[in-house]
């Protein structure tokens, strides 16, 4: 279990979480929702200890960063490093001797190809991989379904469902509604650097509504005719 | 397009500052550093052939030229400018880094060449990265990403002709050549740690911060004893009698390349600044001043690893 307990996270003066406070069980799938920039990938990148913060972040099984799979929004891979080396280097970070790797492949990756020459579904399904071969038990997935096509979208829903079986928690963000719809358990709403709502299965359409409004106010039409 | 220009000035400024430069100051030494390094090139390659040298300086700024060529750079000024501005922007740009090579040349009074130096800097216009093949060079080190497999893709050619010359050397009796050729091949693998990885690079190690460096120092020593080895087990076993100072070589590029790991992560996750290339470059300079240096870099490290690594 997971239990965040007041989180705050400020760059310089300015606010960028305030107060957050959840829990996350065994077995659970949750969604977090916002705007761009509400602050979802900060609370991931606290949650991940990549960034400090103030208040508490309570693992029950140990040190947390030490089993948890990170897939940034933004990926990186060196240059002439191979879709193998990368999912070696994964793996070796983590002390797994994995000898065999390619058995792993599951969405079919030209493992010898160098990383960087990947399309960029390519390279989301390269990191997801990568985090399934680590053997974690906490998964935080930062837009898993960004840039990949209608087959893989359904391999990582399986993969998101199967993680649940095996009473793995997984933390996500989607712009796309219904896969947080298919998948997640409940639904977090971040507004203003604070949880705005949070919803169980099958209230989730609450907060669509509620995010479907904050948008309303914006005259998008007049601002855009006043640019051409 | 005067936008453009600005803003690579800016850009330029701001890279200078990350250094730790005053930008005014930085652009003064990076003229001095020109003018310094054009001289010396410029008389050795009348050194080595007096006919060709004021073509073969004339060439110099292709290399630069080579790099604005990169592809994605390119699609994106194209993107974002019609075809004529596009045209006009990358023979400007290209001339004004041809532009220092011809006032150079024309000051050693070599008008043609420095009209070959413009010539084969617009003619640069044409030159346009190719992409990435879909085959990777093997690589010795694939097990244990990611720096040495990186760099030994990145300078296979350098490690090739480095070889070849300790090889050379070995042939026409000339062993300094051998022991150089050596030497080289650290500073070589050393470059290799120059560029900090992203912290989530680091993050992923489930290690604290003294083991991490613990790993990274032993895999940097023996990725280079892999990579040195055989020219130095060569000039060993061809001139046994000298065979103690390629150890002393060996021990002290071995040295070097720890207190350049361990630099790389004392001042992580920023980049090396000038204080910083100071310290490392007085290590090598002053070798015995590496045993200071490892244990200041190494603290340091700790400290700064210690936010990523629990």
């Amino acid at each position: 279990m997971i239990t965040i307990q007041s989180l705050s996270k400020f760059y310089g003066t300015h606010r960028v979480l305030h107060e957050i406070s959840l829990t996350f069980n065994w077995g659970e799938i949750h969604g977090i929702v916002g705007e761009n920039g509400a602050g979802k990938t900060t609370l991931f990148q606290c949650v991940a200890g990549l960034t400090s913060y103030s208040g508490e972040i309570h693992y029950d099984r140990g040190i947390l960063k030490n089993e948890l799979g990170y897939l940034p929004t933004d990926l990186f891979f060196f240059s002439k490093m191979t879709g193998m080396e990368y999912l070696q280097l994964v793996c070796n970070a983590r002390g797994i001797k994995n000898n065999r790797i390619t058995d792993g492949n599951l969405f079919d990756l030209p493992l010898h190809q160098y990383a960087e020459t990947y399309s960029t579904g390519m390279k989301k399904k390269l990191a997801i991989t990568g985090l399934l071969l680590q053997k974690n038990e906490v998964f935080i997935l930062d837009e898993p379904f960004n840039g990949v096509d209608i087959h893989s979208n359904s391999i990582i829903q399986e993969i998101l469902l199967k993680l649940k079986e095996l009473n793995k928690i997984v933390l996500m963000s989607s712009h796309i509604f219904s896969t947080l719809n298919d998948a997640c358990d409940y639904l977090h709403y971040l507004k203003g650097g604070t949880i705005q709502q949070s919803a169980t299965k099958g209230d989730f359409a609450s907060i669509e509504e509620d995010m479907k409004q904050d948008g309303i106010g914006i005259r998008v039409a007049d601002i855009v005719t006043g640019m051409l | 397009m005067i936008t453009y220009f600005e803003l690579q000035y800016k850009r330029l400024n701001r890279s200078l500052s990350a250094f730790g430069l005053n930008p005014y100051l930085g652009l003064l030494l990076l003229g001095a550093f020109f003018i310094v390094f054009s001289k010396l090139s410029y008389t050795k390659l009348l050194q080595l052939w007096p006919s060709y040298a004021p073509y073969l300086y004339a060439l110099l700024p292709l290399a630069a030229v080579y790099a604005l060529g990169n592809k994605s750079r390119n699609n994106f000024l194209k993107n974002i400018f019609t075809p004529k501005r596009y045209l006009q922007l990358r023979l400007l740009e290209n001339s004004l880094i041809a532009l220092p090579f011809c006032i150079f040349l024309m000051c050693m009074q070599q008008f043609l060449p420095s009209l070959v130096a413009v010539a084969g800097s617009l003619s640069g216009i044409f030159i346009q990265s190719v992409s990435l093949p879909t085959y990777s060079i093997p690589t010795p080190f694939s097990k244990h990403p990611f720096e040495f497999a990186i760099g030994f893709r990145k300078t296979y050619l350098l490690l090739f002709v480095l070889y070849t010359l300790g090889v050379i050397g070995m042939v026409v009796g000339n062993y300094n050549l051998g022991l150089f050729s050596l030497f080289c091949l650290f500073l070589l693998t050393m470059n290799y740690y120059s560029t900090p990885e992203p912290p989530f690079y680091v993050w992923i190690h489930s290690v604290n911060a003294h083991q991490f460096l613990q790993i990274k120092i032993k895999q940097s020593i023996l990725h280079s004893l892999i990579l040195v080895s055989p020219l130095a087990l060569l000039l060993m076993i061809l001139n046994p009698v000298n065979a103690y100072i390629v150890a002393i070589i060996l021990v002290t590029g071995l040295l070097y390349t720890v207190t350049w790991v361990l630099g790389k992560y004392a001042i992580y996750p920023k980049e090396a600044d000038l204080p910083q290339i100071i310290k490392m470059a007085l290590g090598i300079f002053m070798p015995p001043l590496i045993l200071i240096l490892i244990p200041h870099f190494y603290f340091k490290s700790l400290v700064r690893l210690t936010t990523y690594l629990k």
